[in-house]
C-alpha cells in the first residue's frame, strides 16, 4: 500500500516541476479528489507554487472541478496583486537610490519571476531583495532611512556592517518587506565569497519601464543553491525550481559557475544543491554539471561547515559561528567574534526596549538544544 | 504643420502587469492596480506589440466573425477608458519598441 503522504509530496514535487525541461515528473490527468486538491492546494500556497499549478490548470496540464478552479483562481489573483505591490515597492525604492547615484542588484524573485521563468506569474515572491554594492551598504541604509525606511535595530558595532553581516531588513511602501544583502547568506558561506565577485555584469531585465540588473545566470544559480540547501530546515520546492531552472540553461558557463563555488569554498553546497533539486524535480540528467555534481567528494570541512547550518541539524546560532571559519586572516575573525559577543550598549539597548531575548540565553539555548538533537539522533 | 504619422496603441511602459486565471492585473505607476477582465483583457492580450486602433479592431473582429464597423463603437469606448487609466499608451505606429 502506498504511502499518501509520499504521494501528497509526489504531486506537490510534479506541480513544482512543472514545464521544467528535463523533467519526468507529470501531473494527475482528471480533477483530484477534494482530499486530495485541498492537500495539494494548502501544500502549494505553503510553497509558493500556486503560479505554477495555476499555469498548469491554465494549460489544461492538470483539470479541475469548478468550484477548486474558483478557489485557485482567488488565490492565484490575490498573490498576483500582492506581487505587483512588491515590484512597485522595489520600483521606488530603486528609483530613491539611482537618485542619489547609489546602484544595486535585484536578487531572488524579483529576478527570477522575469529571467527565468516562462512567465513572471509562475514564480510567487514574498519581498524585495536587493544586493548592494561593495562598500555601499551603509550609505544605502542612509539614504533609505533617510525615505523613512529605517532598521529595527542600530548596527551591533560601528563598522560591523560593512564587514559582516549579510543582509538588514527594511519595510518600504505597501507595507513590503525589503531585505537588503550584502552577502548571499548567512555564517561560513555567506562570508567566504568576497562581495566583489557578485557585483560585476548582471543580466538586465525590463521592470514597468525600467532597465534592472540581477546577478549573472551563474551567480544566480549559485544564489538558489544556497537558498535550496542552507536557507530553510526543509529545502522550498520553489527554491530547487529556482536552481533547477538555472541549472538547465545550455548557455551555463559550467567552467566559470564550478570556479566561482570554488572561490567561495561552496563546491560541497553547489553539488549537494544540484543534486537535491534533480532528484526531487525529476530532472538533472542533461544539465551541464549533473556529472560534476554527482562526482564531487566532499572534504571533512565541508561536512564540518553544512553541520552548523539549521537544514543539517545547526541552528541560528551555529551558523553564525562558523562565520568566524569563512574569514580570512586572524584579526579579521577576531573582530567578527568581538562583533558577535560584545555588541554595543546601544545595539544592546534597542534590543531590549524592542523586547527582544538577550543573544547569550537564547544562543545558549540553541546550541543546548541543537546537541541534545545530535545526541537524540545518534541514539536511534 | 507638424507632420504626423499613423499612431498605434500599445502597453504603457511604465505599467507593471501579471496575468491571472480569470483576468489580467495592471498597475499604472502611482496608481491603484486595476483588473481587466473580458474585452479589456482581450485587447491588453492583443497589444503585445502596438497595433494601430484599425488593426486592433479588425483583429477582433476577425477572432469575433463580425465586422470592424460593428467592433469599432464599443473598442473606442474601452480604449479611451484604457488611456485614461494609464494602462495603454499611444505612441507613432513605425516605433519599434515595446513593452513585453
Amino acid at each position: 500500500m502506498s504511502d499518501p503522504g509520499s504521494a501528497a509530496q509526489e504531486l506537490t514535487s510534479a506541480v513544482a516541476a512543472y514545464r521544467l525541461a528535463g523533467s519526468i515528473l507529470r501531473l494527475p490527468d482528471g480533477p483530484l479528489p477534494e482530499a486530495d486538491w485541498a492537500a495539494l492546494f494548502a501544500a502549494s500556497h505553503r510553497q509558493r507554487l500556486l503560479g505554477l499549478l495555476a499555469a498548469a490548470v491554465a494549460d489544461g496540464a492538470m483539470a479541475v472541478t469548478a468550484p477548486q478552479y474558483e478557489e485557485l483562481a482567488g488565490a492565484h489573483t490575490v498573490a498576483m496583486a500582492r506581487a505587483l505591490d512588491i515590484e512597485s515597492a522595489a520600483i521606488e525604492t530603486i528609483d530613491r537610490l539611482e537618485a542619489a547615484g547609489i546602484g544595486v542588484r535585484a536578487l531572488k524573485g524579483l529576478a527570477t519571476a522575469h529571467l527565468d521563468m516562462h512567465d513572471p506569474s509562475f514564480r510567487l515572491f514574498a519581498d524585495v531583495d536587493l544586493l548592494a554594492a561593495p562598500g555601499r551598504f551603509g550609505d544605502v541604509l542612509r539614504v533609505l532611512g533617510d525615505a523613512g525606511m529605517a532598521r529595527s535595530l542600530p548596527e551591533r558595532r560601528p563598522g560591523f556592517d560593512e564587514r559582516f553581516l549579510k543582509e538588514e531588513t527594511l519595510y518600504g511602501p505597501y507595507r513590503v518587506e525589503i531585505d537588503l544583502h550584502r552577502v548571499l547568506v548567512l555564517g561560513a558561506y555567506g562570508l567566504s565569497l568576497d562581495p566583489h565577485e557578485l557585483w560585476d555584469g548582471g543580466e538586465a531585465f525590463d521592470l514597468g519601464g525600467r532597465r534592472l540588473l540581477a546577478l549573472t545566470p551563474e551567480r544566480r544559480l549559485l544564489h538558489a543553491c544556497y537558498g535550496s540547501l542552507l536557507g530553510d530546515r526543509s529545502p522550498r520546492l520553489m527554491t530547487l525550481r529556482d536552481a533547477a531552472q538555472l541549472a538547465a540553461r545550455d548557455d551555463l558557463d559550467a567552467d566559470a559557475l564550478v570556479a566561482l563555488a570554488r572561490r567561495a569554498r561552496a563546491e560541497v553546497v553547489l553539488a549537494r544543491a544540484l543534486r537535491l533539486a534533480g532528484d526531487t524535480l525529476g530532472a538533472g540528467p542533461g544539465w551541464p554539471l549533473w556529472e560534476w555534481a554527482g562526482a564531487h567528494r566532499e572534504s571533512m570541512r565541508d561536512r564540518f561547515l553544512l553541520r552548523a547550518y539549521e537544514s543539517h541539524g545547526g541552528s541560528n546560532t551555529t551558523t553564525l559561528l562558523s562565520g568566524v571559519l569563512g574569514l580570512r586572516g586572524v584579526s579579521g575573525r577576531a573582530a567578527y567574534l568581538v562583533g558577535m559577543a560584545f555588541p554595543s550598549r546601544t545595539y544592546v539597548s534597542a534590543r531590549q526596549a524592542r523586547g527582544r531575548p538577550s543573544e547569550w540565553r537564547h544562543g545558549l539555548g540553541e546550541l543546548v538544544r541543537a546537541r541534545s538533537g545530535r545526541r537524540r539522533g545518534a541514539t536511534r | 504643420m507638424t507632420g504626423t504619422g499613423p499612431v498605434a496603441l500599445a502597453r504603457a511602459r511604465r505599467v507593471l502587469w501579471r496575468s491571472c486565471l480569470t483576468k489580467v492585473l495592471v498597475r499604472p505607476p502611482g496608481a491603484p492596480t486595476v483588473a481587466l477582465e473580458g474585452a479589456a483583457a482581450e485587447v491588453w492580450g492583443l497589444l503585445d506589440a502596438p497595433l494601430t486602433a484599425t488593426e486592433l479592431a479588425a483583429t477582433l473582429a476577425a477572432r469575433h466573425q463580425t465586422t470592424a464597423e460593428d467592433v469599432q463603437g464599443r473598442l473606442g469606448e474601452l480604449v479611451a477608458d484604457l488611456l485614461a487609466l494609464g494602462v495603454l499608451e499611444t505612441r507613432p505606429a513605425s516605433d519599434p519598441s515595446a513593452p513585453r
